[in-house]
């Protein structure tokens, strides 16, 4: 009987600090988050705040904040993801087919995901730089006229997009190559017997089989960029000239995990700030069921 | 490992011009920093901009 009870509570006992810290920093602080959306949420006293239902939602939708912060989101998520994955394969594929000096490419195009975003941001800050940075000089010299870059409110997103792209490609491609790695010889070497060009066998062999590569990178990039805070924190903040707040020139560059941050730490609009981070939330697990439905691996080798 | 035709043989030499460029344009921006380290800071904002520290400095 008693060593009945012991097999049927030992797994409680075992699971318990793991239990602990989940209920602790993310049962509680999810449901936290989830009831202040519907709040008109006081700070100061959080007893005090007044139920307000799905205004905090409603007027989210008629904010042109909100509405810039979606499509920048949407912008940065599309174009980073795309283009990792891309370029990442391509290189990757480059990178494998050769016989000598791999490792030295390597090593070169996966030097930028080493440093941090707080000091990539910063530099590649320093080279947009409108007067002196190093990009506007090189344009120049070719001939081009001076851009704005993060002091411009069209271009502000995509400066941040491209430095992002530069610091996490490194990354996709080192995946990738392991993928490529992963495939067995023998199914490139049929498709060279049969004769089948480069691109067929790209998207023949190496595609249907690197199928979990390409939905690794692709969730987890995607994931992490709906979530872009501290490049578009670091860069338009310095370099967007509206005096410290980030967001790029007025809101031009504003991002969802951004405007979560300035609404809620900074204006301390707490129940405003848990809206837009659900909406975010849910934005994100539609996408990622989706990536897993689109990309599932059909079969085994 | 030496390559054996002519096709083989050009599929390197472009794998390794691509690589090549890549490489390079993802290293520039690293190297820049690297060397900016080492600048005055006067030296960091001149126009035209000097690529190897013409005062090297550890100071900064």
């Amino acid at each position: 009987m008693k060593r009945e009870l012991a097999h049927r509570y030992f797994p409680w006992l075992v699971l318990l600090p793991a239990l602990c810290w989940f209920v602790l920093f993310v049962a509680y602080p999810s449901f936290y988050s989830l009831t202040s959306s519907f709040f008109l949420w006081f700070v100061q006293n959080p007893f005090a705040s007044k139920f307000v239902g799905f205004k905090n939602y409603v007027e989210l939708f008629r904010d042109p904040r909100f509405i810039t912060a979606v499509r920048n989101t949407f912008v940065y998520a599309v174009l980073k993801t795309g283009l990792v994955a891309l370029l990442g394969v391509i290189l990757a594929k480059t990178v494998f087919a050769l016989k000598h000096g791999s490792r030295f490419y390597m090593f070169s195009i996966f030097l930028p995901s080493l440093c941090s975003a707080t000091a990539v941001g910063l530099f590649f800050t320093y080279l947009y730089q409108p007067q002196f940075g190093l990009f506007n000089f090189l344009l120049t010299r070719l001939g081009f006229p001076r851009q704005g870059f993060l002091n411009n409110p069209q271009q502000a997103i995509y400066c941040v997009i491209f430095t992002d792209i530069w610091q996490s490609l490194g990354f996709a491609t080192l995946v990738f190559l392991a993928g490529l790695h992963n495939i067995p010889d023998v199914f490139y070497e049929a498709a060279q017997i049969d004769g089948a060009p480069d691109f067929v066998i790209f998207w023949k062999v190496i595609f249907p089989l690197a199928r979990r590569v390409f939905l690794f990178i692709t969730v987890v990039t995607a994931v992490t960029t709906f979530q872009a805070f501290d490049l578009v924190f670091v860069m338009t903040s310095s370099g967007g000239g509206t005096g410290g707040a980030s967001g790029g020139p007025g809101y031009s560059s504003y991002t969802l995990a951004l405007q979560v941050y300035n609404d809620g730490m900074m204006r301390s609009q707490i129940g405003t700030a848990s809206a837009v981070a659900l909406v975010l939330f849910l934005i994100v697990g539609f996408l990622t069921v989706l990536q897993f439905k689109i990309l599932k691996p059909e079969w085994e080798y | 490992m030496v390559p054996k035709s002519r096709a083989e043989r050009n599929t390197q030499v472009r794998s390794h011009i691509v690589c090549g460029i890549i490489a390079f344009i993802m290293a520039v921006p690293f190297v820049w920093m690297i060397l900016s380290s080492f600048k005055p800071s006067a030296e960091v904002v001149r126009m035209p901009p000097t690529f190897f520290p013409e005062n090297f400095t550890t100071k900064t």
